[in-house]
């Protein structure tokens, strides 16, 4: 039976249609029902249908009988394409014996892609080449598959050419994961041993946990220990996605499922830990996950200051969806009481913050994100800063050193002089240029991590007309002069709205920030006035003239209820605002005063 | 009283009319109303202060019509002390004969719809008369004895400078009316010179050049011996008009016609268009289809009373309105005008509420805090 089990993921770049084949697997192997079939099954959550990309994996297994005539379980694990999560795709990857290549065929490798099959060849995964999209117009099939044997190594003749979009070519694909991936290696004999490599919380069931099966069996009624914490549960349901939840008796080494066992606290399912079973422990843990760490951080703040306890709740649960996010309870003089939450990267950032408004219903204001600040003081102590806020008086620091990525940036040779630039602009230091092929280049540059936060792939994006891909890895800490930019409404200054920036920049970004936030604050009773300043120094300054016209010229009996309607949604409007000293700021503001260098652009 | 119709329609109006000039329709139209006014009667049986007949262009009826109306209120309805009984009149569609007639079947009070002196202005508004016969219906308006005049102006007009607008303020005041309304262009977005200024063929004035000319009618016509008693109204001798009066101190009012709104102090509703309908209706002797557009409770009747009662210049009585709902009910309103009082948004006199002189163009700060 392990035979004929095959788990494999799926690696392709956002927008190379990744999803799209996932939908037709699931459909040519009768999985869904036409009636089931919506677009991109498998991007659980809205916010990836609405995105357009994939978020969070989810497992599902699907049957396909061959053309040998024999039916396989293939158990196929999504992954996420954006480079803040190439972790899900590491965790993903652990769990197969393969992977499909899936690439574009009027748009070649991209650079994120490239990084996770280096990962997956790392792992010792069978890869399976796939050029997507062949029915386009701008489609050279040929060219990507040149492309992808001279930098991956590929045999250009065991590339399959497919249409996810219109089902060309999609049982080719089953064929080669039946023949080309290896079955798990499983000992159906060994003590039972299985790798949560997801998990997320259910209101009925607890925490529900995503495991491939390494040795052993486990059934139902089990009980179970968490080689973590040592902690013992027993299984109230196990079973399978296919791709709606199906339980069953037991699952047995090299399987891929989901186990509930009524577990309460969302902190006992560790994503990366070892599951085994308390009557016959296992000696060893499966080799896990190395712990993510955060490199972005934000304050995250309720609107309404008694939504405290709330927000604290969602994050907890959130927190066993997305072993990722960090966080602790921070107060700020302009915002009160929230918390400081790290995050793999701005896009991780964003959807945390949607998802805790959206399934919370919570109504938050997010600060400037801000990186890691290693700070060595006057004194000798060296201190770690991720909040502005926290930035000691200049006189006290002795030298600041900020984090720095090593960016591959893979682009067409025609677009390399605007990438130089950009990255000259950003802080970058280059360090060298390599041809793909005789059109397509990769560039590497050291550049700070705060940089690649602001606005940068905006600013590839618009300067290769979509055609750069970006990639990074962490490289460590460096010095830089750099200094705490202090925003100050009517002479009093707002914590949330400080940031770091280097010294060369501050009195550019002072001045787009405070035009900015006269743009944004709306007139208010008294003129307000915006300055910007470093230490005690205003740098810039702006203000927002007071309110000259609020009036309902005419009141009279038709209108009355019209009238009072208009002033009840004028109140509404205000609700979102957030009162600090005797002014109303929006809330996105908070977040905006990061967004300074895109404008000066667009 | 609603009349729905109107020669054509102004640029900025976004009031429920239809442009025709069927006589026949005029009749009709007459006729229901007083159907509407006879068999609505049984419900209504407090006292009338005041009659009003806007629109649209109420003075697009025959004299013969209104006489018709008023005499069957009189008939169906107790009448109050001395009622006032106004009439809209657009300048374009009457002639002296006609505003003698409305005297003779009832009208003593006149509401003229000048909207400005300035015949570029009134072009740009789409009106369809000039300065010259806006300024002969006053005229003949006091010829036919109406001792009761008021004349309304607009402010905020594209292109419209200081200048302007004083030259149309000082016309209206040599006229002598007994009051003068002063209304801000205020525009919903579908009429069609909201278009003309999304389309950028002509350009609102700015916040600051609006509430300069506000305040520059206020002057001028306080120096003119007006008393302003409302947000937008000015009265000459106290003669405010009682009907408005009436909708600021929120008491009750019948609404007859098509689209007219009615209020018993706690429920809005209104007399749903079509005109078709209406007509169809009351020619078949049933009423009216209404709409509910709002119930209130106590706390939103006295916030009502706070909204309303605030665009008088004399503002509220909070003894009255705490003792007419209820300390539990005022008590979180007081707050709300301490706190904005120590803002400087509201005067507090020990019997009396009011907006200061400098709030009054940017009340809606105040208003806001009173609702929901």
């Amino acid at each position: 039976m392990q035979e004929r089990i095959r788990n494999f993921s799926i690696i392709a770049h956002i927008d190379h249609g990744k999803s799209t084949l996932a939908d037709r697997l699931l459909q040519i192997t009768g999985a869904l029902t036409a009636r089931e079939m919506r677009e991109q099954f498998l991007d659980k959550m809205d916010l990836e249908r609405e995105k357009g990309i994939t978020i969070k994996l989810q497992p599902v297994r699907l049957n396909y009988t061959a053309r040998n005539g024999q039916t396989y379980i293939l158990n196929l694990i999504d992954t996420p394409g954006h480079v803040d999560f190439a972790y899900e795709v590491s965790r993903s990857l652990a769990a197969c014996e393969g992977a499909l290549l899936v690439v574009d065929a009027s748009q070649g490798i991209e650079a994120q892609t490239l990084a996770n099959v280096y990962m997956a060849m790392d792992m010792n995964l069978e890869i399976i080449g796939v050029v997507n999209k062949i029915d386009l117009p701008g489609a050279e099939p040929e060219t990507v598959k040149q492309e992808m044997e001279n930098v991956l190594g590929l045999d250009q003749s065991e590339i399959i050419s497919i249409s996810a979009k219109l089902g060309i070519g999609i049982e080719d694909v089953l064929e080669a994961i039946v023949e080309r991936i290896p079955p798990p290696k499983a000992d159906l004999q060994g003590e039972m041993r299985a790798l949560i490599f997801d998990s997320y919380f259910d209101a009925y069931k607890g925490a529900i946990s995503y495991i491939r099966m390494d040795s052993g069996e486990l059934r139902k009624g089990d009980i179970i220990r968490m080689m973590s914490s040592g902690k013992d549960f027993e299984v109230t349901e196990i079973g399978v996605l296919s791709p709606f939840m199906t339980a069953v008796e037991s699952l047995k080494a090299g399987e891929v499922g989901y186990l509930a066992a009524a577990i309460k606290n969302v902190t006992d399912t560790k994503v990366g830990d070892t599951i085994t079973l308390a009557a016959n422990p296992a000696r060893q843990p499966l080799e896990g996950y190395q712990e993510v760490k955060p490199v972005v951080f934000c304050g995250l703040y309720p609107l309404e200051n008694n939504d405290f306890e709330r927000l604290r709740d969602a994050l907890e649960k959130l927190k066993l969806n997305d072993s990722s996010l960090v966080y602790e309870p921070e107060s700020s003089d302009a915002l009160g009481l929230g918390f400081r939450c790290g995050f793999l990267g701005l896009l991780h950032l964003e959807i945390v913050k949607e998802r805790l408004e959206r399934e919370y219903d919570l109504t938050l204001m997010a600060t400037a994100p801000s990186v890691i600040y290693r700070l060595i003081l006057t004194d000798g102590t060296e201190i770690s800063v991720r909040n502005p806020s926290h930035w000691p008086d200049a006189q006290r620091i002795g030298q600041v050193m900020e984090p720095f990525v090593k960016a591959s940036i893979m682009v067409p040779n025609e677009y390399v002089g605007p990438i130089m630039e950009l990255c000259q602009e950003k802080r970058g230091q280059f360090i060298n240029m390599e041809y793909l092929t005789p059109h397509r280049v990769v560039l590497s540059y050291s550049l700070p991590l705060a940089e690649i936060l602001v606005d940068f792939f905006d600013g590839l994006k618009s300067r290769t007309r979509g055609y750069a891909s970006l990639d990074y890895d962490m490289r460590g800490y460096e010095a830089s002069d750099l200094v705490k930019l202090d925003i100050m409404l009517n002479g009093e200054t707002v914590d949330a709205l400080s940031t770091i920036c280097h010294k060369d920049k501050a009195y550019y970004r002072a001045r787009a920030l405070v035009e900015r936030l006269r743009r944004i604050i709306p007139r208010q009773l008294y003129e307000v006035a915006i300055q910007a300043s470093i230490g005690n120094r205003v740098i810039a300054r702006e203000s927002v003239k007071a309110m000259r016209k609020d009036v309902l010229a005419k009141c009279y009996g038709g209108d009355i209820t019209r009238k009072k309607k208009l002033l009840e949604k004028q109140k509404e409007g205000k609700k979102r605002m957030k009162q600090i000293g005797r002014v109303e700021v929006p809330r996105d503001a908070f977040m905006s005063v990061m967004e300074i260098d895109g404008d000066k652009k667009s | 009283m609603h009349i729905p119709f109107c020669l054509s329609k102004c640029s900025y109006c976004d009031f429920y009319s239809l442009p025709t000039d069927d006589a026949e329709l005029f009749d009709q139209y007459s006729s229901c109303l007083v159907e509407e006014l006879t068999r609505r009667a049984a419900d209504y049986r407090l006292p009338f202060a005041s009659i009003y007949l806007g629109g649209g262009t109420p003075s697009l009826l025959a004299p013969k019509h209104i006489e018709r109306i008023i005499d069957t209120i009189y008939k169906c309805y107790q009448a109050g002390n001395d009622p006032e009984i106004t009439l809209e009149v657009n300048p374009a569609t009457v002639d002296r004969q006609d505003l003698e007639d409305f005297r003779r079947v009832g009208i003593n009070r006149l509401s003229i719809g000048v909207q400005s002196f300035i015949n570029r202005e009134l072009k740009i508004l789409g009106r369809m008369h000039d300065s010259q016969q806006a300024s002969q219906c006053i005229d003949w308006s006091h010829q036919a004895g109406f001792d009761n005049v008021s004349v309304d102006l607009i402010y905020g007009i594209p292109g419209q400078n200081k200048e302007d607008w004083l030259a149309s303020l000082i016309q209206a005041v040599n006229h002598e009316p007994q009051h003068i309304s002063t209304y801000l262009l205020q525009l919903e977005p579908d009429v069609p010179l909201a278009r003309r200024i999304v389309s950028g063929a002509l350009a609102m004035l700015n916040d600051k050049e609006e509430s300069d000319l506000y305040y520059l009618a206020r002057d001028y016509l306080l120096e003119a011996d007006y008393q302003h008693y409302e947000l937008s109204n000015y009265a000459h001798r106290d003669r405010k008009s009682q009907h408005n009066m009436g909708y600021w101190g929120v008491c009750p009012y019948l609404g007859v016609g098509v689209g007219a709104v009615s209020f018993d102090g706690r429920q809005r509703s209104m007399n749903s268009p079509p005109l078709v309908e209406y007509l169809i209706a009351l020619s078949h002797s049933v009423l009216p289809r209404r709409q509910i557009l709002e119930t209130m409770g106590r706390r939103e009747q006295l916030s009502e009373a706070l909204v309303m009662g605030l665009r008088l210049m004399e503002g509220i009585e909070p003894g009255a309105l705490c003792r007419r709902f209820g300390k539990d009910i005022w008590r979180p309103f007081q707050v709300t005008i301490d706190r904005l009082a120590s803002q400087g948004l509201l005067v507090v006199e020990p019997d009396r509420v009011y907006l200061p002189p400098q709030v009054y163009f940017i009340s809606n700060a105040v208003f806001r805090e009173f609702v929901d």
